[in-house]
C-alpha cells in the first residue's frame, strides 16, 4: 500500500518540495547545504537508486523496490526543474506585485507560479520521462543482481561499496550548482 | 498651477534612516502636493531610492534600518502598526522604472490589484478599469483591443499600462521611480503627457535622473544629496535662480570628479 | 506650419509670450500715435496720456524677461521654438526704446502747446507719417511672419533719413532767422531726433522678424 502511495506521490512531493525550497524557504546555511545535497541527488546514478531497489527487493517487495527507485530518482529532479522554472521567470513580478498590496504569498500563488507553469509542465514531464526510461533497465539489473546476490553474496558488499565511492566522489567533484 | 492651497496629502517630516549603521537620509522634510508634479533630483546614492522605499514601506523597520522621524499619509503615520500594509500600498502607488506585463491581458493587468481585493461588484470594476486605461490613454470601446495579451504592447503603451494598474487602485499619492529611462523619446513624451494628466487629481511624486524632464514636467522640485535636502521650491523658481551654489552646479551639470 | 507640442503647459508658455509681445506692438504703435497727435493738434491730454502709458510699457518688459526665462530655464526649446523666444526678448528692448521715444516726443509736445510760436512744418508732418506707417507695417509683418516687410521698414528708413536732413537744415534756418524761438526750434529738433531714432528701432524689429522666420541675421548687413 505504502508502496503504491509512493508512486503517486513522488510528482507532488518533488514539486511541493521544490516550491518550498526555491520559494519560501529563507536563503542561509541550511537552505545552502539542503541545495547541494539535491544537486547531488538529482544528478545521482541510477545505480543509487538500484541499490535502493536491490535493498528493498532483498526484502521481498517487488512494487516497493519499484516505488523506491522512482521516487529516489524522480523527487531530487521535480526540486531542481521547479527551482529553475522559478528562476527564469522575470523577478519584476513577484515586487510589482507586492507594491499593489499583494503579500508574497498572493504575489506567488497569482502571478509567479502562473507565469511558471508552462516551463515547469515542460520540465516536469521531461523528468517523469527520464525517469521512467532509467527505471526499466534498472529493474532488468537488479532482478539480475538479486539472482547474483542469492549465489555469490560478497557481489553485494563489492557493489555498494563501488557505487557509494563513486558518487561521493562525483558529488565532491561538482561544484555546488 | 499654485498648488499651495490645497493642504499636501503625504508629509515627511524630520526623516532620518540608517542601514547597517551608515547614514543614508538625514533630516528630510518634504511633502507632496494634493496636485502636481514633484520631482526629486540628485546624484546616485544621494537617497533618493531609499526614500522612495520608505514612502511605500517597502523598506521595513529592522534589525539593520532604523527610522526616525515622521512620514504622514493624510495625517497617519505610514510605519505605524495600526496601517495594514496593503492599504498603505493602495493609498501610495509605486510604478517602477521598467515596465513589466503580468501574464494575461491588458484587462487583467490593470484589474490585478482590484482582484486582490476581491472587488466584487463587476460593474464597480469595469468603471475602475475604465478610468484608469482613460486617465493613461489606452482605453477603446473595443473589448476584443483589451482582450489582447499584455505583452504585445510596445514597450511605451506597457509603462503607460503600468502605471494604469496602479491608478485602478485610485492611489492618493503615485510614486514615480525613473518610468522613462527605458523608452525612446517619442515613448518618453506620451508617458510625460500622461504623467501631467493624473497630476491633476493626485500628487505625483518622480525620481528622475532627466533634470529637462524635472524642469518640463514638475511644479516643485526637491535637490537631494548625501541623504540632505540642499534646496527645494518651485520649479521655475529653482531653474531660473536657485538659491545656493550647489544646487546651480548640480543643475547644469558641474558636479562631479574633477571639480576645480 | 508647425506642429503644437503635445505638452500642454509649454504651449501656453508660448502662448502667453506671444499674447504679450502683441500687447507690447499695440501699446507702442499707440503711444507713438497719441505722442505725435499731442504735438501736431497740441493736445496735451493725450501727450500726457502717453507718459502714464510708459508704465505698462515698463512692466510689459519685465513681465516679458520673466517669461522668457522661464520658457529656456524649464523647457528648453530648439530651432524654431528658440529663435522665437529669443526674438521676442529682443523685439521687447526695442518696444520698450520706442515706448521711451514716445514719452520723448510727448514731452515736446507739452513744451510747445501752451505757447504761441513755430510750430512743426509739413516735412515734420511727414516725419511723423512715415515712422507710423512704418509702425503699423511692422507690426502687421510680425504677426503674419512676413519677411519683406524689413525691405519696406528699410525704404521708410532711408526716407526719414532725408527728411531728417532736410528737417535739419530748416531749424538751422529757423535758428537763424527767430534766435528768440530757440527753445522751440530745439523741441523741434529733438522730435525729429526722436523719430529718426524709432525708425532705427523699426529696422531692429524688421530684422529681428527675418531672423525668427528664416534663421538668416541680417543685422549690420547693409
Amino acid at each position: 500500500m505504502i508502496e503504491v502511495l509512493l508512486l503517486l506521490l513522488s510528482v507532488p512531493i518533488g514539486l511541493g518540495a521544490g516550491l518550498y525550497f526555491a520559494a519560501l524557504v529563507p536563503e542561509d546555511g541550511l537552505r545552502h547545504q539542503a541545495g547541494v545535497v539535491v544537486a547531488g541527488l538529482s544528478e545521482a546514478s541510477p545505480a543509487l537508486a538500484g541499490l535502493a531497489v536491490l535493498g528493498v527487493g532483498l526484502q521481498g517487495s517487488q512494487v516497493g523496490a519499484l516505488a523506491c527507485g522512482w521516487a529516489l530518482l524522480l523527487v531530487p529532479r521535480l526540486v531542481r526543474s521547479v527551482e529553475r522554472a522559478l528562476a527564469e521567470v522575470d523577478p519584476g513580478l513577484q515586487a510589482r506585485a507586492e507594491a499593489l498590496g499583494a503579500t508574497p504569498w498572493e504575489a506567488l500563488r497569482t502571478l509567479v507560479l502562473p507565469a511558471a507553469a508552462p516551463r515547469l509542465t515542460g520540465l516536469a514531464v521531461r523528468d517523469v520521462a527520464r525517469t521512467l526510461g532509467e527505471l526499466a533497465p534498472l529493474l532488468v539489473i537488479s532482478a539480475a543482481g538479486l539472482a547474483l546476490l542469492q549465489t555469490h553474496a560478497w557481489v553485494a558488499g563489492a557493489a555498494v561499496a563501488w557505487v557509494v565511492a563513486a558518487n561521493v566522489l562525483a558529488t565532491l567533484l561538482e561544484a555546488p550548482r | 498651477m499654485s498648488q499651495r492651497q490645497l493642504t499636501p496629502r503625504l508629509v515627511v517630516r524630520a526623516l532620518s534612516l540608517r542601514v547597517a549603521d551608515a547614514p543614508v537620509l538625514q533630516g528630510v522634510h518634504l511633502e507632496v502636493p494634493a496636485r502636481g508634479v514633484l520631482a526629486v533630483i540628485g546624484p546616485a546614492g544621494s537617497g533618493k531610492t531609499a526614500l522612495l522605499r520608505l514612502l511605500n514601506r517597502t523598506l521595513a523597520r529592522g534589525p539593520t534600518v532604523q527610522v526616525e522621524g515622521q512620514i504622514l499619509l493624510d495625517g497617519d503615520d505610514l510605519y505605524s502598526e495600526r496601517q495594514r500594509l496593503r492599504r498603505v500600498r493602495q493609498r501610495v502607488g509605486h510604478v517602477f522604472p521598467d515596465p513589466v506585463p503580468f501574464p494575461g491581458t491588458i484587462a487583467d493587468n490593470v484589474a490585478y490589484g482590484l482582484a486582490l481585493d476581491r472587488v466584487a461588484d463587476r460593474t464597480q470594476r469595469d468603471l475602475k478599469i475604465e478610468r484608469a486605461l482613460k486617465t493613461v490613454g489606452l482605453w477603446t470601446r473595443d473589448r476584443a483591443e483589451l482582450m489582447r495579451p499584455a505583452d504585445d504592447l510596445s514597450r511605451g503603451d506597457l509603462q503607460l499600462l503600468c502605471i494604469a494598474r496602479t491608478l485602478a487602485l485610485d492611489p492618493v499619492v503615485l510614486l514615480l521611480e525613473n518610468v522613462t529611462r527605458s523608452l525612446d523619446p517619442v515613448a518618453t513624451r506620451r508617458v510625460e503627457r500622461c504623467i501631467r494628466a493624473v497630476a491633476e487629481h493626485r500628487g505625483v511624486l518622480m525620481l528622475t535622473h532627466d533634470l529637462a524632464q524635472a524642469a518640463r514636467l514638475s511644479d516643485e522640485v526637491v535637490y537631494l544629496e548625501d541623504g540632505r535636502v540642499i534646496e527645494q521650491g518651485a520649479t521655475a523658481q529653482v531653474f531660473t535662480h536657485p538659491r545656493l551654489q550647489q544646487t546651480e552646479d548640480f543643475l547644469a551639470g558641474r558636479t562631479g570628479e574633477g571639480l576645480a | 506650419m508647425r506642429l503644437r507640442s503635445p505638452d500642454a503647459r509649454y504651449e501656453a508658455a508660448l502662448d502667453g509670450l506671444a499674447d504679450q509681445l502683441g500687447q507690447a506692438l499695440v501699446l507702442a504703435e499707440s503711444m507713438v500715435q497719441e505722442a505725435l497727435a499731442s504735438v501736431f493738434e497740441r493736445d496735451t491730454e493725450r501727450g500726457r496720456r502717453v507718459l502714464d502709458d510708459d508704465a505698462r510699457m515698463d512692466a510689459l518688459e519685465v513681465e516679458i524677461d520673466r517669461r522668457v526665462l522661464a520658457v529656456l530655464a524649464l523647457h528648453r526649446p530648439v530651432a524654431t521654438d528658440l529663435r522665437w523666444v529669443v526674438t521676442t526678448s529682443r523685439a521687447m528692448t526695442d518696444l520698450e526704446r520706442i515706448g521711451d521715444l514716445a514719452g520723448a516726443i510727448a514731452r515736446v509736445g507739452l513744451e510747445l502747446s501752451p505757447h504761441v510760436g513755430l510750430q512743426p512744418d509739413g516735412v515734420m508732418r511727414e516725419l511723423g507719417q512715415e515712422v507710423t506707417e512704418g509702425l503699423t507695417e511692422l507690426r502687421e509683418g510680425w504677426h503674419r511672419d512676413d519677411v519683406t516687410v524689413l525691405g519696406r521698414v528699410r525704404e521708410a528708413k532711408d526716407r526719414v533719413g532725408e527728411l531728417t536732413e532736410q528737417a535739419r537744415s530748416s531749424r538751422l534756418r529757423d535758428l537763424a532767422a527767430y534766435p528768440d524761438q530757440a527753445h522751440r526750434i530745439l523741441a523741434l529738433a529733438e522730435l525729429a531726433a526722436a523719430l529718426a531714432r524709432i525708425a532705427e528701432h523699426l529696422e531692429n524689429l524688421a530684422e529681428q522678424t527675418v531672423y525668427r522666420v528664416e534663421g538668416r541675421d541680417l543685422r549690420h548687413s547693409r
